[in-house]
């Protein structure tokens, strides 16, 4: 219904639309992009490109879909006009450890932001919007092999901080 | 196998959102969104809109066809360097129309997927013009591989673009189902 409105060129629809959305595009973003305010920028530009856009939606999928997709490509844009460094994984990162994790969405948050930008990026894409291996070794013009190893990097120092984090309590 | 973690980010996807966007967000979005076009209040003329129409279709129609003149003569394709090619050609251009065949290409939203057609756009610029130039390459052997290239990377773009809308429609499908 915000959409049908929005396509009228109501504001009020495009401001509810911004609120019920921003926040879950807000946070892919930081989980992209590892900077909350580069990633306010990406976040204004993906919403102008959407909202202006917004004629071409032809609810082929939901718009939060529709939506997610601008938010995703508008970061991966940004990504590629540097290059992301993927450091080599480390033997010891590998080790698989059998302690205890703190999972809690806050901690897990933050500790995601601290990875190694590379890792990182593929980290998010990968567990929380379900690319798989084959599409971010595209979209980031890596192998599969690469990015298969970096999500095993990611992984493995994101459960090293989270198994300190669980202890630290 | 998924682990403990990866279980647990797929069952509290929704506890995520941690952080707000600042305030000011809003309005900076607002200030550049493009207000539509307003539609005008009363029709034209219908004279003048005939009239209009048919101006500008001619003139479409005139360049289109002076265009294709020009590029007639200065295109060249893998058969015209050599007949053994006219095979390898042959497969490639059934690879694209079976792939547009399936996606119903003229069908497909060009804004939903516009860096896929961005790249395909480049790619066709990129070909015209050499195809154009092609009299200046004495090298045959260049010729075909840049040629091949072409219609190998086109393939690549297309199978991406029909890999992406097959996705698009199986996560409406399970979007569908789970409302």
């Amino acid at each position: 219904m915000w959409v049908e409105q929005l396509k009228k060129g109501d504001e009020t629809a495009a401001y509810n639309l911004y609120q019920a959305y921003s926040s879950n595009m807000y946070n892919t973003l930081i989980r992209i992009t590892g900077d909350s305010d580069l990633s306010q920028d990406l976040l204004q530009e993906a919403f102008i490109k959407a909202f202006n856009a917004i004629d071409s939606y032809r609810q082929k999928s939901s718009f939060g879909s529709w939506l997610k997709r601008i938010v995703v490509n508008t970061a991966l844009e940004q990504i590629r006009r540097k290059k992301l460094d993927f450091t080599p994984i480390e033997e010891d990162v590998v080790q698989e450890i059998d302690e205890e994790l703190s999972l809690n969405p806050k901690v897990i948050h933050e500790h995601i932001k601290k990875l190694p930008e590379g890792c990182r990026t593929v980290l998010s894409l990968f567990l929380f919007e379900d690319f798989s291996h084959k599409e971010i070794a595209e979209k980031l013009n890596i192998s599969e092999s690469t990015s298969k190893t970096q999500y095993q990097r990611a992984k493995s120092l994101l459960r090293i901080k989270l198994s300190k984090a669980y202890y630290e309590r | 196998m998924k682990d403990e973690l990866e279980k647990f980010v797929a069952e509290n996807t929704g506890r995520f959102d941690i952080e707000t966007p600042r305030e000011s967000s809003w309005e900076a979005i607002r200030k550049g969104m493009t207000p539509p076009q307003e539609k005008p209040k009363r029709a034209f003329h219908f004279w003048k809109l005939a009239a209009s129409i048919l101006l500008l279709s001619t003139l479409t129609l005139s360049i289109l066809l002076f265009r294709q003149m020009k590029n007639a003569e200065g295109l060249a394709s893998l058969a015209d360097i050599s007949p053994e090619y006219v095979q390898l050609e042959k497969t490639y251009q059934q690879s694209i129309q079976e792939i547009t065949n399936r996606i119903e290409y003229k069908k497909v939203d060009k804004t939903e997927y516009a860096w896929l057609f961005e790249e395909l756009q480049v790619l066709e610029e990129l070909n015209e013009n050499f195809r154009k130039d092609i009299h200046k390459v004495r090298d045959k052997e260049r010729l075909v591989r840049i040629l091949v290239d072409h219609y190998e990377k086109k393939i690549k773009i297309l199978k991406r673009l029909e890999h992406e809308i097959k996705r698009d429609e199986q996560k409406k499908e399970s979007d569908d189902s789970r409302v």
